[in-house]
């Protein structure tokens, strides 16, 4: 298996030296963080699997896909819609970097004052330390913000870049503007893969990614009881894999591990201890393998129970319209789904945020919020205060914390989530 | 603590085996291979060490595929703090 995946990475043209210092931080961190839990549900088993080889497993199945003609897009953000590379014959990979490991590389070229997850995801591909990003046929960006927008530039140097212009509200002119964005994605996914997206190609990919959306709604819908039968980090590691499987695949295996959630949920079996307070994380997204807040929460005793983030809910909340009669009716189901439903901070105003982590403390049970988000984040930082502001108002209790990749703060955001915990159980 | 992997040559091999010893009321735990036991970013089966003598067993005498059995010494702790 090693010499496999060691064939495949140099076949890459992967840094092999380098690389191998991740793979051996691996094993301990997945340890610590997801296998000292007890009493994990049976179905983790396959997402164990994926993360126990996530540079080999699915980087050889992509590869192999590669061979038949496929092409893989790369992509950083929920804003692109899959439903578009699906119905070309395409394969979505999510490539966002959630590593501290990558970030000196992306300093290398970035300004230091940029977001960890950007200057990551750079320093994955620059680096040539991460197969996905080698892998990738073509990169498909967002102008979601200005340092990701510049960071783009950068990256086209190195690999075939495809933008897609945000508009920041959600006016009918900006409606407009999101369905042209479309239309014109279409056509450059079509040249580049030589595939026609047609209706019927379209209306399919639109069924396979609302699966997928309902699947994972029905995760979520589990930990809304009282005794809640999967943790945080387990399932913030699904979300994380989600973004790169195949979805058929991914569904059939989300749903497998729900009927068993749901068994545990009947049974009254709980992963948390009893009275536990219930979390809910909003902010910024958690790509993988940034697992260091949902771990600190959690071994201090409380449990997250929803996460209000492009990782979180903005991933698979509402579903596309399906059976569309034309391209034009499908494309316009797509941008009342994306720009309609995801309400990022990029955004101005952006109530809808406010209100979907409102409902959901309430839909969740949750004893308190913390709106946590990545150093530099100029958007989510000054949003901070309106989202404070609103849960004040409705009475929620809310720490606001801002970190990075690094390991060094751990203690002092230990420190801070204990002393709200304390706070939450009075 | 003493924990102990089984270790492959193929994910498949891994799986198969991992839903084997299920059946037969052995459970293990899919885990990423342990650099202990071998340097790579591999599929491996984790024992407690309370049941590595039954898997043993099993193992020999049903001619399962696997590569090796490791032991290794391991403490998962939660509040280490070091993250990838």
């Amino acid at each position: 298996m090693a010499d496999k995946n060691h064939e495949m990475w140099e076949n890459l043209g992967m840094d092999l030296e380098t690389h191998d210092q991740l793979c051996s931080v691996l094993p301990t961190a997945f340890g610590d963080v997801f296998l000292s839990q007890e009493n994990r549900p049976a179905g983790m088993d396959y997402f164990n699997m994926v993360a126990a080889d996530i540079h080999g497993l699915r980087p050889a199945e992509l590869i192999d896909e590669q061979k038949k003609g496929r092409k893989v897009f790369g992509t950083f953000c929920v804003f692109v819609p899959d439903e578009v590379i699906i119905a070309a014959d395409g394969i979505v990979t999510g490539l966002c970097g959630g590593s501290q490991f990558w970030v000196p590389e992306g300093e290398k070229v970035l300004p230091s004052n940029t977001c960890p997850l950007i200057k990551a995801s750079l320093g994955a591909r620059l680096g040539k330390t991460c197969p996905y990003f080698r892998i990738a046929d073509m990169y498909v960006g967002e102008t979601t913000c200005d340092g990701k927008k510049k960071a783009y530039e950068i990256l086209g140097e190195d690999v075939p870049m495809h933008i897609m212009h945000l508009p920041h509200g959600k006016r009918p002119q900006d409606m407009a503007a999101w369905s042209d964005e479309i239309h014109l994605f279409i056509k450059r996914v079509e040249e580049f893969t030589g595939n026609t997206v047609t209706l019927d190609k379209l209306n399919e990919s639109i069924k396979l990614i609302n699966a997928k959306r309902r699947a994972l709604e029905r995760l979520y819908n589990c930990r809304k009881n009282a005794n809640v039968p999967i943790s945080g980090r387990d399932t913030l590691l699904i979300m994380q894999i989600a973004f790169f499987d195949d979805p058929a695949r991914l569904t059939q295996m989300v749903n497998k591990l729900c009927d068993e959630l749901e068994d545990r949920v009947a049974k009254g079996v709980s992963i948390a201890p009893k009275k536990a307070p219930r979390i809910l994380i909003t902010g910024t997204p958690l790509a993988v393998p940034n697992w260091k807040m949902h771990n600190i929460i959690e071994s201090s005793g409380a449990v997250v129970v929803c996460e209000e983030n492009c990782t979180g809910t903005r991933y698979f909340a509402h579903e596309v319209k399906e059976d569309n009669k034309t391209l034009d009716e499908a494309v316009d189901a797509l941008t009342e789904r994306y720009l309609g439903n995801i309400h990022c901070a990029c955004f101005t105003p952006n109530p809808g945020r406010m209100d979907d982590i409102v409902r959901l403390a309430k839909e969740y049970q949750v004893d308190g919020v913390i709106d946590l988000n990545l150093k530099f984040c100029t958007l989510y930082d000054t949003e901070g205060r309106l989202v404070e502001r609103r849960l004040k108002e409705e009475g929620i209790p809310c720490l606001g914390l801002e970190t990075d990749y690094t390991d060094n703060d751990a203690e002092q955001l230990r420190t801070r989530v204990e002393a709200f915990l304390e706070l939450l159980r009075g | 603590m003493t924990a102990y992997y089984i270790l492959f040559d193929s994910h498949e091999q891994a799986i198969r085996l991992h839903g084997t010893l299920h059946e037969a009321g052995l459970p293990t735990t899919i885990s990423p291979t342990p650099r202990q036991a071998s340097v790579c970013c591999g599929v491996s089966l984790m024992v407690p060490e309370n049941e590595i003598e039954r898997v043993r067993a099993y193992l020999a005498d049903h001619s399962c595929i696997y590569k090796s059995v490791e032991q290794v010494e391991q403490e998962f702790n939660a509040r280490r703090d070091i993250y990838c």
